[in-house]
């Protein structure tokens, strides 16, 4: 009788929670005993990160990352995602973190929004309302044990905080939020359709050179849109929407009569509206072994007087961005303009983003493609060129006419697949290839992405969940 | 059936992304270039078939995305996120130095 009344008691509450449209998030640990996830060596709890032993604050951030997906996401069948540590390589020069997808993809169920596309297990659940495949997982996601390994990173390894001070090590909560990501929907089958069917994300892959989705263009004009730099963008409501609220507006520099686009830094001051004006300085220092070139800043001036209250322009390489900001501050220069060493030929070339920190950083930086760089040289031989920085008030950094870009690096593949917002977005986005290191333990526009695909957010009521 | 197949399926793809996972870590020494790696191609190593389902049909070993990092002479990681073995060979094979660049580093 008592055993009953539990199970009722249980049946009521799942049947309440299914009722309200909390599927949850469920981590299956595959691990076995004493491994990865039921590791029970001793750990200090750390950050937000109560376990006591390895396995637990694995878990623990994994159930975190769960939370972070799920609180935003509304469905009646849980997702069930199967996670484990393995050994995976590691050497000198690399190392694999993780890996991820959807199990299964289904097409043609009941409910399916679109006949003949097919859907990540998940969302196929989340259309039919029952779990399509109930003998396995919907999302796979598994992580490099060596990474904790002497062998693999020496003293450093994952970093169990739920907060995103990883310092030198890696943030295992930020990689499992961009897996469980691929997971939930940002995926697909790349240029080649399987079955000739393309995914729910082909549906919104747009290249606005052809003016047309993935869907509707053949593998050869596909295979030409992948590398379609800036012009292949996500066209769905909900990023787009978001988009526009999120996105920084890209900086400017104006001089003479043209505008030049400029890549950022990750140090020195946010720029604002009109933040620097003044006239543009080749630097000049010593050609020595800090840096063998006349033009590359890396070290002490030897026209600091013409470069004072000026903005310095300098060329990029030999030392590190921060060190020729820094010199270039000691100069007296207002500003900081770093022109690219290198460009891709037949590209549509972008300035760089700029990494680096140092809080001594005071005045704005900012980069320039090698082309508009050396024009703006060109037109600084006789320092009476006058360049005004601004914001562009009438763009948003990393999207085109309006819609989120997608990554389509022009030539090298520099390490990612098309299933990520382009590196150009500001600020940096939790799905962007690199993974940024300042990103917050957010999912940002993605959630919208997920909202596109036909997620619904939670609450229905519509929760403000930008979290930046 | 359909169950079988899916089962099927999944153990296939536990054996594919399992396949070296009783070997340790691959050591500093290991000869074998990061690209060329065995375990690495057998993550990718999908072969993905239709199942007739009594709702639909669905797909196993579809896709696959792989957060990869090189080692910078600062001794940080430099991400990428890789969904086929190509990727992330040309991600392993090419001189650090241009993974550098492409994310903004100097050099």
């Amino acid at each position: 009788m008592k055993l009953r009344g539990l199970l009722l008691l249980s049946l009521l509450a799942v049947a309440a929670s299914l009722s309200a449209g909390t599927g949850r998030m469920i981590i299956v640990n595959t691990d076995a005993p004493g491994v990865g996830l039921n590791d029970s060596t001793p750990a200090v709890p750390i950050a937000g990160n109560a376990g006591t032993t390895l396995g637990q604050q694995r878990r623990n951030v994994l159930e975190f990352a769960a939370q972070r997906w799920t609180t935003q996401l509304d469905t009646d069948v849980d997702i069930r995602v199967r996670a484990n540590f393995q050994s995976m390589d590691c050497d000198d020069t690399g190392v694999v973190l993780a890996a991820a997808n959807s199990v299964t993809w289904s097409a043609n169920f009941t409910n399916a929004p679109r006949e003949n596309v097919w859907y990540p297990a998940a969302l196929a659940n989340k259309f039919a309302g029952r779990d399509l495949t109930p003998n396995d997982a919907d999302i796979f996601v598994m992580f490099n044990l060596a990474m904790d390994t002497e062998a693999c990173r020496g003293d450093r390894g994952w970093y169990y905080g739920l907060n995103v001070d990883e310092g030198n090590d890696e943030s295992l909560l930020t990689v499992a939020l961009h897996e469980i990501g691929h997971g939930l929907g940002m995926s697909g089958r790349g240029i080649d359709f399987f079955d000739n069917r393309p995914t729910v994300y082909d549906l919104h892959m747009l290249d606005l050179t052809a003016g047309r989705t993935w869907d509707q263009l053949t593998p050869q004009q596909r295979k030409v849109s992948s590398t379609n730099t800036g012009k292949l963008v996500w066209n769905g409501p909900n990023v787009t929407a978001k988009a526009a609220q999120l996105l920084r507006r890209p900086p400017v520099l104006t001089a003479g009569v043209k505008n030049y686009d400029v890549g950022t830094a990750s140090f020195g001051p946010a720029l604002s509206i009109a933040s620097m004006s003044g006239r543009v300085v080749p630097a000049v220092d010593a050609n020595n072994e800090e840096g063998p070139l006349t033009t590359d800043g890396c070290t002490q001036y030897d026209n600091a007087a013409d470069v004072a209250g000026k903005i310095s322009l300098v060329d990029r390489g030999t030392c590190t961005f921060v060190q020729k900001a820094l010199m270039a501050q000691a100069a007296g220069a207002v500003g900081l303009v770093i022109i690219d060493n290198r460009k891709e030929a037949n590209c549509v070339n972008v300035p760089p983003s700029m990494s680096g920190s140092d809080p001594a950083v005071h005045i704005p930086v900012m980069s320039l493609t090698q082309d508009d760089g050396t024009e703006l040289r060109g037109q600084a031989t006789d320092n009476t060129v006058n360049a005004l920085l601004r914001l562009d008030p009438t763009r948003m950094a990393g999207a085109s006419e309006g819609y989120l870009r997608l990554y389509a690096p022009c030539t090298f593949s520099s390490g990612s697949s098309l299933y990520h917002w382009d590196t150009t977005a500001s600020p940096n986005l939790l799905m962007e290839p690199f993974i940024s290191g300042d990103l917050l333990d957010s999912v940002d526009l993605s959630i919208y992405q997920m909202m596109d695909i036909g997620w619904t957010q939670w609450p229905r009521t519509g929760r403000r969940v930008l979290r930046r | 059936m359909t169950r079988r197949l899916i089962a099927v399926a999944a153990v296939f793809v536990l054996t594919a992304l399992s396949a070296h996972a009783a070997n340790p870590a691959r050591s500093r020494e290991a000869a074998m270039p990061l690209e060329e790696s065995a375990s690495l191609r057998a993550l990718f190593d999908l072969a993905p078939g239709v199942v007739e389902t009594q709702d639909g049909e669905t797909v196993t070993a579809f896709a696959m995305e792989v957060v990869v990092a090189r080692i910078g002479p600062d001794g940080e990681l430099i991400k990428g996120c890789v969904s086929s073995h190509d990727e992330a060979k040309k991600f392993f094979a090419a001189p650090v130095e241009k993974i550098e660049r492409a994310e903004g580093h100097e050099h």
